[in-house]
């Protein structure tokens, strides 16, 4: 058992409520505060304006594709790492982790300077009309870059840990390779496959540097809603720019709480 | 033809190799249809290997392995029909009982698929043959290690397999729960006759259950032959040690007649090729102990364990004692403590 005295224990769990309060919990009361400062109706106002509406858009087509292709990339990435032996492993694991120490703003700008029009992929991408800087699929690309290591890092020792005996018994009793992923392999791995694909999403949907770069902040465009808040705030609306923060910050309450009910059915499964 | 017919598998001349770590060398072997064969050996020997190269989980190097006749190394695991249980069972840990001995037959493709009654029908069958009917409805990790390893069996069982393969199937298992399902191993190869091979590194497992034992080290057969065979006459000092307990006693050669200081060798009989061989192998309970105050040996340690009594005599300070072993009764009658000064003499031994 615990030996320290009461006061000691005492006060290192005040201090870490206290540190936890100012940094969290204030501005996320702020965000609100600021968010609903004019009332109710002004808020509302801020959410449903078009440029808003559109950046919400924006940020959900853009998260439900970028999950969506590193949900089976990472699936498939997490697989070979954990099932077979092969040269250069190690590297393949190291290289999967480089979008968390890569800055985001690098990431965009690596984009910018293989598909922008002075790039090394521009001037064949002008030739078929297909635009990726200033466009959808250049805020695809970067977030899916600055999100990748999510799901592929949340599988990896899980598969490793269950190893391929599963996977050799179905084979063995007859089943096919796609059988064997859908009803042995996907079910094994259905907790940790959630909880990399929520922490993917909460990270795709606030994403801002690497997205700013290759976005071009076009308004009703190219605007996902961390870019929008911080175009509404340089203009002094202070009011829409925590509406539309106050939406984020909600997201990450969901987020959370969707975490730790994740992790509760991961202990009792 | 006619042994041919006979033959449920062949491996022939099977070599493989894990990144320079030679698992199997050269490895020929033929199963009888319908017999318990055991693979038994220390770790490392390449009994499993062979088992998964068997069950088309590991391809070999060379070589080829044939079921029923037919060279099976362009057949994937998948259609060979051979059922495997794992050493750690494998279960499916989200699926019940009842899902995990369906799934063999739930997978199969629409034309050879028995219907949703009579897979019920199936599984119901198998839980009664593994004895675990009210558990149909339990979750892996709601069962037993023993009640697992049914379940596997009867998994392994579900598609009609023509051979049976087991990965030290009770190798995790407590010792009553190991017995039990030993026999049961047993009553079902002889009651479906179906061929099975089970890898073991406990030679009683392997001397209790098995029709024919294969010996194995180092990624080769050392021998094969009926249980008692085996440990009857060992065909080299590794089996003998192998299969029960054996001690290393040295020999000095006089005119053709072999000796030990402290042991009478007389019973022991050899061919005359075998003049010059430095060690005979003699079983614990080939040795006759007799207390005798002129004896070269003393009585170091004792141990009754039920009916057999095993005792430890130093016959040279600082060398390894000798292991000798006797029935209980006659420990007390030969008036045999520990410090008592004995005589040993072997009655059979084995010579290389």
């Amino acid at each position: 058992m615990n030996r320290d005295p009461l006061a000691v224990r005492i006060t290192l769990i005040v201090l870490a409520f206290l540190v936890m309060a100012v940094l969290i919990g204030l501005p996320l009361v702020t965000v609100f505060a600021e968010a609903l400062a004019k009332g109710w109706d002004e808020y509302v106002l801020a959410l449903i304006d078009k440029l808003t509406l559109s950046a919400i858009r924006l940020t959900l087509i853009t998260a439900l594709i970028s999950v969506a292709i590193n949900l089976v990339f990472g699936i498939m990435a997490a697989w070979a790492i954990a099932k077979y032996d092969f040269k250069g492993k190690s590297f393949l694991i190291t290289l999967i982790d480089l979008p968390f120490s890569v800055s985001p703003v690098i990431a965009g700008l690596v984009f910018v300077l293989l598909f922008g029009l002075q790039g090394w992929l521009g001037p064949t991408l002008q030739g078929t009309g297909i635009k990726v800087i200033f466009a959808l699929p250049g805020i695809v690309l970067a977030t899916m870059f600055v999100t990748f290591p999510f799901v592929a890092r949340e599988l990896i020792p899980l598969m490793q840990e269950q190893g391929t005996e599963d996977e050799e018994a179905a084979v063995s009793l007859g089943a096919s390779g796609f059988q064997t992923f859908w009803r042995v392999t996907l079910p094994n791995i259905t907790w940790g496959l959630l909880y990399g694909v929520l922490l993917c999403n909460a990270r795709a949907m606030g994403e801002f540097g690497a997205v700013s770069v290759v976005s071009g902040h076009i308004r009703g465009k190219t605007n996902t809603m961390p870019l929008y808040v911080e175009i509404l705030y340089n203009e002094y609306n202070f009011t829409a720019a925590f509406a539309v923060a106050s939406l984020l910050a909600f997201l990450a309450f969901v987020t959370l709480a969707a975490q730790s009910l994740l992790e509760w059915k991961r202990a009792h499964s | 033809m006619e042994k041919g017919a006979l033959m449920s598998i062949d491996a022939i001349d099977i070599t493989k190799d894990f990144d320079g770590f030679v698992a199997l060398k050269s490895v020929s072997l033929s199963v009888n249809r319908g017999e318990l064969l055991a693979l038994l050996g220390p770790s490392g020997s390449g009994k499993t290997t062979l088992l998964r190269i068997i069950a088309g989980l590991e391809w070999p190097d060379a070589g080829d392995i044939k079921i029923e006749g037919k060279s099976v190394l362009r057949v994937n695991a998948r259609e060979r029909g051979v059922g495997f249980v794992f050493q750690h069972y494998a279960l499916f840990r989200h699926m019940t009982v009842f899902d995990n001995i369906a799934f063999g037959l739930s997978v199969r493709n629409r034309h050879s698929r028995p219907s949703k009654a009579d897979i019920a029908k199936r599984v119901h069958e198998l839980l009664e043959l593994v004895q675990i009917e009210r558990l149909v409805r339990r979750y892996p990790s709601e069962l037993s290690g023993g009640q697992r390893q049914r379940v596997a069996l009867a998994r392994a069982l579900a598609i009609e397999p023509i051979v049976l393969l087991l990965d030290e199937p009770f190798g995790a298992l407590d010792a009553k729960v190991r017995k039990e399902l030993r026999r049961w191993l047993r009553r079902l190869n002889e009651e479906t006759g179906m061929t099975s091979i089970f890898v073991t590194h406990d030679q009683e497992e392997a001397m209790e259950i098995a029709n024919r034992i294969v010996v194995m080290s180092q990624g080769r057969i050392e021998q094969i032959g009926k249980p008692a065979e085996i440990y009857e006459n060992p065909a080299n000092p590794f089996v003998c040690e192998f299969l029960g307990n054996a001690n290393r006693i040295a020999l000095t050669w006089t005119n053709g007649k072999m000796s030990h200081p402290a042991i009478d060798l007389d019973a022991i009989t050899f061919k005359p090729r075998l003049h010059g061989a430095e060690h005979v192998y003699v079983r614990p309970h080939d040795i006759d102990l007799v207390k005798d105050a002129a004896g070269a040996g003393t009585v170091r340690f004792l141990s009754v364990v039920g009916p057999i009594a095993r005792v430890d005599v130093e016959v040279m300070a600082g060398e390894k004692p000798i292991e000798v072993e006797m029935p209980a009764h006659r420990l007390q009658r030969a008036g045999l403590e520990v410090g008592v000064p004995v005589k040993l003499s072997a009655l059979k031994g084995h010579i290389y």
